[in-house]
């Protein structure tokens, strides 16, 4: 695995070169290039990423929430009464270059991630059928140890997430997009089990009106990283995107308890079949350094 | 492209600290140094166990009216607590869509309850 990322960030390395003498030649043809634009209006679908960015010098002031499920009745008023919280930043150093870091009540965790924009979608002088995205990860659990009279080592806590977006706005209505996703963990129970797990996300929006899009997402395990266990339950998640000025909420019902790539993806248990189902919401609001 | 080539190299060294560890190979059995049952305290055994498989739940948001986010809370409700995770007859096995907690940490907190639950 590690030999096959180095393959990928070298072939990332040398397209770069071969778009800085395209640049050059598309600008002594001056022909025009349409670029798609808000294939989605945010940076996540729901849960996981979508393929949009921030621009230069914008900040995104996240923060989500996931309550309990609605199968625990009035008393709990439908899983209102309990919640888990996930606060981050999301920063543009380029308009294809986005950072962010997080910190979510579960384990405690703390993550950083960086989002690179490969291709946009385009058509005119380069037609570009699709526009794709790499998300690179890390995640750390800030959980005590466990057992803290053995020698615990501080790698333990790491786990690394390796995503590509790819999606296409169909129209101005409609966006897709698919997410194959890799995710390692430096430690795992047992040998039965395993430090890498495959998924594919399917993910995409209608637009509605102007301001408010209805999204749905849906994360597939291909290979968990438990052998057995109650983990490794499929996400689907449903909601809207709703856009007032420089704010976007995100209303969402989905089985997912937790809201970073690794624990919603490899470690949700709920079903909807069993109605362990949550509200949650995303709210982002973006800042802008531009001068 | 400095920015891309500065990016694909942070990442690679970032990939470079995978590790393939195991915890029944990193920690081979269970001793005595591992799983005190002897001298067992909150602080150091039962407030990490409570941490990384309750609290979720039963923090501060109290799902079912059980809040463990302190040493006097999880004291107050210890029976209720052994009763659960050793899943006993009449009770909600927890931790809740979990597998069963290992003996080690079961017994761990029996000997905690019968020690007099010291801090």
């Amino acid at each position: 695995m590690k030999t096959l990322v180095l393959l990928v960030l070298t072939f990332i390395t040398f397209s770069a070169c071969s778009q800085d003498i395209d640049s050059l030649l598309n600008a002594a043809v001056s022909k025009p290039v349409d670029y798609t634009t808000a294939t989605f209006k945010s940076t996540r679908i729901l849960n996981g990423h979508s393929v949009e960015r921030m621009k230069t010098k914008q900040l995104d002031v996240r923060i989500h929430h996931r309550f309990g499920e609605m199968s625990s009745g009035s008393y709990e008023f439908w899983g209102l009464d309990q919640s888990n919280i996930f606060l981050g930043l999301d920063y543009g150093i380029t308009d294809w270059l986005m950072v962010g870091a997080g910190r979510s009540t579960y384990q405690k965790s703390v993550n950083g991630y960086t989002k690179l924009s490969l291709l946009r979608q385009s058509k005119g002088e380069k037609n570009m059928p699709v526009s794709f995205s790499l998300f690179l990860g890390g995640d750390a659990n800030g959980l005590k140890w466990e057992y803290p009279e053995r020698k615990n080592y501080e790698s333990s806590r790491m786990s690394y997430i390796f995503q590509g977006l790819v999606a296409r706005k169909i129209n101005e209505r409609l966006s897709l997009q698919i997410t194959p996703t890799y995710i390692h963990r430096n430690i795992v129970p047992t040998v039965m089990d395993s430090n890498d797990s495959y998924s594919l996300g399917f993910g995409g929006r209608i637009k509605l009106s102007k301001r408010i899009s209805f999204n749905w997402e849906y994360y597939y395990v291909i290979h968990p990283f438990l052998e057995s266990g109650p983990f490794n339950r499929n996400v689907l998640s449903f909601g809207f995107d709703i856009e007032t000025g420089g704010h976007v909420f995100q209303l969402l019902l989905t089985n997912a308890q937790n809201m970073t790539e690794r624990t919603f993806i490899d470690e949700t248990t709920g079903l909807w079949s069993k109605n362990e189902v949550r509200i949650g919401f995303n709210i982002s609001r973006v800042f802008s350094f531009q001068k | 492209m400095k920015g891309l080539f500065l990016f694909a190299v942070s990442f690679t060294m970032l990939f470079c600290s995978c590790y393939y560890d195991k915890e029944e190979q990193l920690y081979p059995k269970v001793t005595a140094k591992t799983c005190d049952t002897v001298n067992v305290n909150f602080q150091k055994n039962i407030e990490p166990v409570i941490n990384n498989y309750c609290v979720t739940c039963h923090g501060s948001n109290a799902a079912g009216g059980i809040d463990l986010s302190s040493y006097d809370l999880v004291k107050a409700k210890a029976d209720a607590i052994y009763n659960t995770i050793s899943h006993s007859s009449g009770f909600s096995p927890m931790p809740k869509n979990s597998g069963k907690l290992d003996n080690c940490k079961i017994t761990m907190f029996r000997k905690w309850r019968e020690a007099g639950m010291p801090y």
